[in-house]
């Protein structure tokens, strides 16, 4: 885990400005916004990659728009924060849109993502496992996409196994 | 002027232990038996049918064996050799692939409306029914075929030919067992391989137990009229006179043309068959075990004694005769023949199991009851994979809420890979677990690794179908999510299974 929200926790401690800024950001493209540089470069240090740093930035971004003061309860991932949206209102459009975010491309993703948080806005989010995951979005594989797959459903009907319990059942 | 002797001329083909091959007559064949691999033949069917009238051949020069005990001191002696040449030189005549009185196999006087040549033959049923018969012909230029290779086409053509309408004399019939799977255990050579298969007929049975050389010539005038008559012994069984033939030579003495039309029809549909498996179907009784798709490992409990006497004679017989010389036990059983769906020849089979030698235990008839439950294994947990397809390419295709017909999710569940990847890696599994049936092996333990095999099928098959769809879009991926939850449930089931037999070996590796 990188330890980006933990540095940027402990940054909104003392500097009542971060969330603001970084909240702002949102309206831009990741990593453009200039005056969030200085929150978010310390922690880069080196990074060449242009899909880590701007996912560092977005995911940032959207951790300031997510915060509330005061909120408890366990941070759970994306994926069963949106199950359990979708259980609670009841309505069948959180998984299309759930659906629509795992097929997003590069450029769509910033997009649905902040939609996705923002409809969110009850749930605690942990968005360090977010940054994590969404650093590879981009893998052959689509680990990232599969797994909040299973994660989303797995929530959504608990007697659904899914492969990472069946790899738990291999386990000799 | 009659041309080409079976009994001396070269054609069965046959493989010695240094893998050298050669072809023989039938006298040099018997003769030799015990330095003879096997009988070697591109096409299954000619390699049954020569293994068929070789046996005949033997119960009617041994005139037996009419018992067991018979048997086992022919299997302890060997074959007698003057016995073979007795009764060659009594049937000489009989054994002209080309003569005037008594052509082998053929019917003398048939004089036909047209001639025909084999290429226009092998056309003519590259279409239909008898297309297996010719696809092993090698037609050499201007068309003629060997005098071998015309006497080895001929018992398979007696052998395996199925109803095809109409012909010169009558309706074709259908030759007898021509649709079943036949088994045949292999011995250390070829004299063990046809004592193995030499089952015993009783003396009533054996003494008017005809072949077709030693009857009379059937009448053009009863053939035409539909001749008809029951078996009356294994060795008339095994060179029964299905097609009425005759073949014709030029002048290199090959085959040019050839005449064939409708023979004898079999009136004892019911008589057994000691190369067949049976099963009882509620409707019409007993019926032979047929190839299908499928292979035939997934019915190999079929091929193993019971109390039910369903299994084929041979295998019966040749584990009472080898039960005290383990050593002759036959190591492995070729099953051979044809295929066919509605009346239509779909392909020949040839499969080759290894015998489970624990067959030579007490717990013989058990072991028949041991197989079937492991396949009946693989059969649960297939239904189960083929339920996570299933509702894998529902989901797919319905995207969440379009109607889908039942057509359409079964036609893409067929071209799915995983059900037929899994039944390919259990078939592997399959020979193994037979090969390793031996008689100190406990049925506990092989049954405990069967499962962890089906466990493992079951999970790469899934693994790989998740594998080409977890990189499509995000329905794909949602379709392959909910539809895991069938796998996931039968793997518990089998863990589960598992589990037990695990603690039980534990437990006892404990005490010991």
């Amino acid at each position: 885990m990188s330890g980006l929200i933990a540095w940027l926790e402990k940054l909104n401690e003392s500097d009542s400005k971060v969330r603001a800024i970084l909240r702002r950001s949102l309206a831009f493209d990741p990593s453009q916004y200039v005056p969030a540089f200085p929150y978010i470069e310390p922690f880069l240090q080196g990074e060449q990659s242009r899909w880590r740093r701007d996912t560092h930035y977005l995911v940032a971004a959207l951790w300031a728009a997510h915060w509330r003061e005061g909120r408890t309860g366990t941070a759970h991932t994306l994926a069963r924060a949106c199950a359990a949206h979708q259980l609670d209102s009841g309505s069948a459009s959180t998984e299309r849109r759930f659906i629509s975010l795992l097929d997003a491309d590069r450029e769509q993703l910033p997009h649905r993502l902040r939609q996705m948080a923002s409809l969110l806005g009850e749930q605690p989010i942990d968005f360090e496992v977010l940054l994590n995951d969404l650093l590879y979005w981009n893998s052959e594989s689509k680990r990232t996409q599969n797994g909040w797959a299973r994660d989303f459903y797995r929530t959504l009907s608990p007697s659904t196994q899914t492969q990472s319990d069946i790899a738990t059942e291999t386990a000799e | 002027m009659s041309h080409f002797n079976l009994i001396d001329e070269p054609w069965i083909p046959v493989c010695f232990p240094d893998g050298s091959r050669a072809e023989l007559g039938v006298r040099d064949t018997l003769l030799r038996v015990k330095d003879i691999a096997v009988i070697e033949d591109p096409s299954p069917l000619v390699v049954a049918s020569l293994h068929r009238f070789l046996l005949a051949v033997l119960y009617r020069v041994l005139e037996g064996p009419t018992d067991i005990d018979q048997a086992k001191s022919w299997f302890k002696s060997g074959l007698p050799r003057e016995r073979i040449e007795a009764y060659l030189a009594k049937w000489r005549d009989r054994f002209w692939l080309f003569d005037e009185k008594y052509p082998f196999g053929q019917i003398p006087d048939f004089e036909p409306k047209t001639w025909r040549a084999w290429t226009v033959l092998a056309a003519e049923h590259n279409a239909d029914n008898a297309k297996v018969l010719f696809d092993h012909i090698d037609v050499t230029r201007a068309g003629t075929v060997s005098p071998g290779m015309a006497a080895r086409w001929l018992l398979a053509m007696q052998t395996f030919s199925v109803s095809a309408g109409k012909s010169e004399f009558s309706h074709t019939g259908t030759a007898p067992s021509a649709t079943a799977a036949m088994a045949l255990p292999l011995g250390l050579n070829l004299e063990d391989t046809l004592l193995l298969s030499l089952v015993p007929q009783n003396r009533a049975v054996v003494v008017q137990d005809l072949p077709v050389w030693e009857r009379n010539v059937d009448s053009l005038a009863s053939l035409k009229a539909g001749a008809e008559r029951a078996i009356s012994g294994y060795a008339d069984r095994y060179t029964w006179r299905t097609r009425s033939i005759r073949l014709r030579n030029d002048e290199t003495g090959n085959v040019n043309v050839l005449a064939f039309a409708s023979g004898v029809e079999n009136a004892s549909k019911d008589a057994l068959d000691p190369m067949l498996a049976y099963r009882i179907d509620k409707n019409t009784g007993r019926l032979p075990i047929q190839f299908k798709d499928r292979g035939l490992w997934r019915d190999f409990d079929s091929l193993l004694p019971d109390d039910a006497h369903l299994a084929p004679s041979v295998i019966e017989h040749a584990t009472a005769l080898t039960r005290l010389v383990r050593e002759r036990f036959p190591r492995s059983v070729m099953v051979l023949g044809q295929a066919n769906n509605k009346a239509k020849i779909e392909y020949w089979r040839m499969e080759r199991f290894a015998l489970p030698q624990a067959l030579l235990g007490d717990r013989v008839i058990r072991i028949r009851t041991e197989i079937r439950q492991l396949l009946g294994d693989a059969e649960d947990t297939q239904k189960a994979l083929e339920q996570a397809c299933s509702d894998f390419a529902h989901r797919l295709l319905s995207r969440g809420e379009r109607e889908i017909k039942k057509k359409d999710v079964d036609g893409f569940v067929r071209q799915m890979p995983a059900i037929a990847n899994y039944w390919s890696r259990l078939e592997a599994a399959f020979h193994d677990t037979l090969r390793h049936y031996t008689l100190e092996r406990d049925a506990d333990d092989i049954r405990l690794d069967w499962l962890r095999g089906v466990r493992a099928a079951l999970r790469d098959a899934w693994a790989q179908h998740a594998a080409s769809v977890s990189t499509g879009d995000a329905w794909a991926i949602r379709a392959l999510v909910r539809a895991e939850g069938a796998i996931g449930k039968q793997l518990k089931l089998l863990n589960d299974e598992i589990s037990k037999y695990e603690t039980h070996r534990n437990s006892q590796e404990q005490t010991a």
